[in-house]
């Protein structure tokens, strides 16, 4: 995969010189610091335990304050990364590099995750505060880390399809918020059926099985199928798009 | 890799003869051949040209249906993928506490499921408890496909709350805008079920401590084993000496309990019926034996029947009270002394009074009152659920006193230090002060006791000995002001006839369930990650910016 590291090394300096990444980071921790205090207040309030939660777990998914930055942040840090290039010309002289599209849009996303993954390494340290205050099982904070991950690389690469697609940054950030959005009410629309298929559908894809498993340390493999298949399918399509701006 | 398709320059026109037309009109005939000759050329100069025009257009095609026909391939191994996955799955417990991680004996007991087993869980699935319940029986279902699961949210699924309530006798109140269940779980094979109680899924060692033992695997096998087993323990009451009756509904019935143990999985059995074929022995099959309040004489050869029953290893549960005689002049001797002497007590012939205005009754002079309850497996969701306000509410009671013998009984309900066990009780009516005579408290008014074992029991007989009637009477599941006296007598019930087979499922370690934070702690946590944290992140964006700004144009060159 020619060119890979060379457009990842582009596409990271991009995002980190540019104020983008930061105000959305700085806006990122904003909401998890308040998820994080409230969580906190909630569980100094309790006169009782909290039966079959610790406040780790609660952190990774059991709020909606969990999962909406995640909804609006990915699309707006995937919208330009082919919008853009397409709207200003620049893909023109990226695609007559002697790279693949395959490293071209793998070193993209790959920058975006990356970003992800700094946005999300501050919070590292509430797990440090809440271990202070009482003990926490390490193991399930990977996990949740871990859940997080594999949300975050689903979401990125529908984001990065979505800026593929489209010359407009708005255009694609819309079209990733409103895709993850659907696939975000299907979890919620589960609680609807009655046991059966299609709520064991409507579950399979839902971000609240991911996190609920993972949250309490528990690795399965069908969610690990999905969200990998989440992020390996836009991310095929997205090459594919890429390839065909190339025949002209 | 080089770009796969260069551009094909696009195929020359066939040259224009336009010009040639008109400078060559005075030879019509030769530019005629030239023009024919010329045309000839182009054509055969074009065909190739479009031929590989053709050949390109086809190629694209081609590149283009494999491209759709390659994601569509993808997309579908996908979802196909995703139907494997979903039927054929494997999980793994990382967390510390193996949480989720079921024991051998679970795995087995699942394994040797052979009829279906259905499972209502009585929590709403956003709760937290409710997430646990789901992830842990998710982990019963690798095991078996006999379990049956269904969510029903007390808060949502009313219609389905009520219809639970009236098949299995359920208890439902509403605090704080949520219905509250007596029972979070309801195990179901055939005609067999068992509850699980919210208390049961996890437990409290230290409530001070914040950290709770998740105990939702033994509490959910312990079910599943218990509908299993193939007979249900017998529960004999015993009859014939103007005991409450099992059949007679209402206040002063007994009909509500026998309901109550029915849904529980007991069988229950009268014995010592004045019939003609009375059996030889009259308790044999009995596992536990019930003396439900006798107001008339026991004979000796009951009396004999019951002590032989429990110093066999059989429990009973012994429930009397002060009874007077026929000329009103005293209380009856019920001639159960040696029964009660091997739970190391012995019934006095005294009334109770509570002098303590905050726990007698008004307008009860004393007789009802709200005992004290001490801690004991039997008193435990009691004494947990005093702080609600349940209580044990006593009436006419008599004291019990320790023979301090060899058997030491452990009291379960006394009274307050300023009651009296008043003797002569009727003979001194209507005006009862308490004089010298009488038994300064606190009076002991209920105990347990567990014999030790015979050679080749896993343990011994249990009894538990409580001299209040009225906490066999129906209106105690009926009545909410009751319900202190509904939770001491399930408690007693649970504890006498607990099985021999106990799980081997090892306990889970603690786990913080709870936060205590001091308010400085919380704010300086809120500077923290609310401000610092957020703002520090932001300066750097702007620090980037303005540097960036400052740097010449030409070394900006790779951003």
């Amino acid at each position: 995969m020619r060119g890979l590291w060379p457009i990842l090394k582009r596409e990271l300096l991009g995002l980190f010189v540019t104020p983008i990444a930061w105000v959305i980071m700085a806006a990122f921790l904003f909401i998890e610091g308040l998820f994080f205090y409230f969580l906190i207040m909630s569980y100094s309030s309790q006169s009782d335990v909290i039966v079959g939660m610790g406040p780790a777990e609660a952190f990774f998914g059991q709020s909606e304050f969990f999962y909406f930055p995640l909804v609006l942040i990915c699309p707006v840090l995937t919208m330009r990364l082919f919008a853009e290039e397409r709207k200003s010309g620049t893909i023109e002289a990226l695609l007559t590099a002697p790279v693949t599209p395959a490293a071209v849009v793998l070193g993209k996303y790959l920058a975006t995750l990356c970003v992800y993954v700094v946005m999300w390494a501050p919070t590292v340290l509430y797990m440090f505060i809440l271990s202070s205050h009482g003990e926490i099982d390490w193991s399930l904070v990977a996990t949740g880390y871990a859940g997080t991950l594999l949300v975050g690389m689903a979401y990125l690469a529908i984001g990065t399809l979505a800026s593929a697609l489209t010359s407009s940054q708005l255009a694609a950030a819309m079209g990733a918020t409103v895709f993850i959005l659907a696939f975000f009410v299907m979890g919620y629309a589960a609680r609807g059926f009655d046991e059966g298929s299609t709520r064991s559908m409507l579950e399979h894809v839902a971000v609240s099985s991911l996190m609920n498993d993972f949250s309490r340390g528990l690795v399965d493999s069908r969610r690990l199928v999905f969200w990998v298949s989440f992020a390996i399918i836009p991310l095929y399509a997205t090459i594919r798009t890429v390839e065909s701006w190339r025949w002209g | 890799m080089k770009t796969k398709k260069k551009k094909v320059p696009a195929a020359p026109e066939a040259p224009s003869t336009n010009d040639d037309t008109a400078s060559v009109d005075t030879t019509e005939g030769l530019s005629s051949a030239a023009e024919s000759e010329t045309t000839t050329q182009a054509a055969r100069d074009a065909e190739p040209e479009a031929e590989a025009g053709r050949a390109r257009r086809r190629s694209d095609r081609a590149t283009k249906l494999a491209a759709s026909v390659s994601l569509m391939s993808v997309i579908v191994i996908g979802v196909l993928l995703n139907i494997l996955a979903s039927r054929h799955f494997k999980r793994w417990d990382y967390s510390a506490s193996g949480e989720f991680t079921l024991s051998d004996g679970t795995v087995d007991t699942l394994r040797g499921i052979d009829e279906p087993i259905k499972l209502i869980v009585l929590v709403s699935r956003e709760t937290p408890i409710g997430v646990s319940l789901e992830e842990m029986l998710e982990g019963y279902r690798q095991h078996t496909n006999k379990l049956e699961i269904e969510f029903v949210d007390p808060d949502r699924d009313q219609a389905r709350l009520v219809e639970l309530q009236k098949l299995y006798g359920l208890l439902a109140a509403e605090a704080g805008g949520h219905v509250i269940i007596d029972a979070a779980l309801i195990v179901i094979q055939g005609e067999r079920h068992r509850y699980v109680l919210g208390s049961e899924l996890v437990a409290v060692d230290d409530p001070t401590d914040m950290r709770t033992r998740p105990r939702l695997e033994y509490a959910i096998t312990s079910a599943i084993r218990h509908v299993r087993a193939t007979t249900p323990p017998v529960i004999c009451f015993t009859t014939g000496h103007d005991e409450l009756s099992l059949d007679k509904a209402g206040t002063e019935g007994m009909a509500e309990l026998a309901d109550r143990l029915r849904k529980n999985n007991f069988e229950l059995k009268t014995v010592f019926q004045p019939t003609a074929d009375a059996p030889a022995d009259p308790l044999a099959g009995c596992e536990l034996l019930v003396v439900a309040t006798p107001t008339a004489p026991v004979p000796k050869e009951h009396t004999l029947a019951m002590t032989h029953f429990v110093e066999e290893g059989g429990s009973a549960f012994v429930v009397l009270g002060p009874v007077p005689n026929k000329a009103q002049t005293d209380v009856m001797d019920l001639q159960l002394d040696e029964l009660l002497a091997l739970a190391g007590v012995k019934l006095e012939h005294d009334v109770i009074h509570e002098y303590d205005p905050s726990r007698r009754t008004r307008g009860s002079n004393g007789t009802e009152f709200f005992a004290e309850s001490r801690v004991h497996p039997v008193t435990e969701r009691l004494v947990r659920e005093e702080a609600a306000g349940a209580a044990a509410l006593v009436n006419y009671t008599s004291s019990l006193t320790d023979l301090e013998g060899a058997v030491k009984p452990e009291p379960l309900l006394t009274t307050s230090a300023k009651s009296f066990g008043i003797v002569d009780y009727l003979a001194r009516l209507p005006a009862i002060e308490p004089t010298a005579v009488d038994l300064p408290g606190p009076r002991t008014i209920a105990v347990a006791v567990e014999r030790p074992a015979k050679p080749g029991q896993e343990r011994g007989s249990r009894m538990v000995v409580a001299s209040s009637m009225n906490l066999l009477f129906g209106a105690n599941w009926n009545d909410p002001s009751f319900r202190g006296n509904s939770l001491f007598v399930e408690g007693a019930f649970s504890w006498l006839a607990s099985h021999e087979r106990f799980l081997d499922i090892p306990d889970k370690p603690l786990k913080t369930t709870g936060l205590r934070v001091t308010e400085d702690a919380l704010s300086s946590m809120f500077r923290y990650v609310v401000l610092v944290m957020p703002v520090a992140m932001g300066c750097m964006g702007i620090a980037i910016h303005f540097l960036r700004r400052r740097r010449p144009q030409s070394k900006r060159s790779l951003a």
